[in-house]
């Protein structure tokens, strides 16, 4: 890092948060671990960063999920939908995106069961039981 | 030493038949056979570490305390074999120190032989977890989702306020000044001071701006 304003010279090397598509599965939470408390406007600028990198790895995680179903590599999709359940467990276009996956990808009684197990989950989870 | 160790473990747990020895893993030829042209290699050289103990006793109640398997292996036995099997354990570095050398205080020194290997990986078509495929080579990456950390070998940034540094500097729409990083990260008038000076350290943060 050199100059004023000081510029990162990173011509010969990669940044995973720059080159979100190439790390999608192995993405964790920006930063982590990194909490400096001494710094509050440095924490506010994190947790702000924090937000929207995960709310921009969700969305593309559900845009290759539904890209792969939609070509029919249903078992090419199922991790980055469960993935994107993993990243936003609170978001129920997540859990529907992976039942689908999962559910296009099994046939009978594996698919019935899990399906059963699905319906009395998500019924008692998300309120419409 | 520690090819010896395992061939002394070995005799009261076998190994699963077929398993090469891990020491396989200090011999070039092995390490070229593993990775062949698929890496570049950057260094290859034999290094030697020092095992250091008070004496042969220590080192196997060391081992038998502390190091998972052997203390597994130790906890499965009592009486007469546990005793015989900590004394077969103190032998080994006896075998090895036949000089008496001592390093240290009071500590002997057994040398353990040791390769220290560098090398750049390859990628190749299918590997999901590289950024370039088709057996073009990977550039260094730097990790900032997850536990942040440099996958190339050599110098890490030490301690968190570097690692903030590094991602906002990176994350930044526009260059950060200096004055703004001072502010952000270190709210001292000398470190302030030293920044706008343009005293910038090159990878690490923190002792470098004590040290300015």
């Amino acid at each position: 890092m050199t100059g004023d304003p000081v510029v990162a010279a990173l011509d010969d090397t990669t940044v995973d948060v720059l080159r979100l598509d190439d790390s999608l599965l192995t993405s964790g939470e920006l930063l982590e671990g990194v909490e400096l408390e001494s710094c509050p406007e440095f924490e506010s600028w994190l947790l702000v960063e924090r937000r929207r990198i995960s709310g921009e790895i969700e969305a593309r995680l559900r845009q290759q999920a539904i890209g792969l179903l939609a070509g029919g590599q249903v078992a090419g999709a199922i991790p980055f939908a469960a993935k994107a359940v993993a990243v936003n467990p609170l978001e129920q276009g997540n859990h529907e995106l992976l039942i689908r996956s999962l559910a296009s990808r099994e046939t009978g009684p594996a698919r019935c069961g899990k399906s059963r197990c699905v319906r009395n989950c998500s019924g008692t989870n998300w309120g419409s039981r | 030493m520690i090819g010896e160790l395992f061939k002394t473990v070995s005799k009261w747990a076998p190994p699963p038949a077929g398993t090469q020895s891990p020491t396989l893993w200090g011999t070039e030829e092995h390490l070229v056979e593993l990775f062949g042209d698929r890496v570049e290699w950057m260094a290859l050289a034999k290094r030697e570490y020092v095992f250091r103990y008070h004496s042969p006793k220590h080192f196997a109640e060391w081992f038998m305390d502390f190091y998972g398997p052997i203390t597994r292996l130790a906890g499965s036995l009592d009486g007469e074999d546990y005793r015989h099997f900590a004394t077969e354990l103190a032998d080994v570095p006896r075998a090895f120190d036949l000089r008496g050398r001592r390093h240290g205080r009071g500590a002997r020194g057994v040398p353990g032989g040791g390769r220290r290997t560098a090398l750049t990986r390859f990628d190749t078509p299918g590997d999901t977890g590289g950024l370039m495929r088709g057996g073009v080579r990977s550039v260094p990456l730097i990790r900032l989702l997850g536990a942040p950390v440099v996958e190339k070998p050599g110098r890490q940034p030490r301690g968190k306020k570097a690692w903030g540094l590094l991602g906002y500097v990176v994350l930044s729409e526009r260059p950060p000044s200096r004055r703004r990083l001072a502010e952000l990260f270190f709210a001292m008038p000398r470190i302030h001071l030293a920044l706008c000076a343009g005293r910038w350290p090159s990878s690490d943060g923190r002792s470098a701006y004590l040290s300015c």
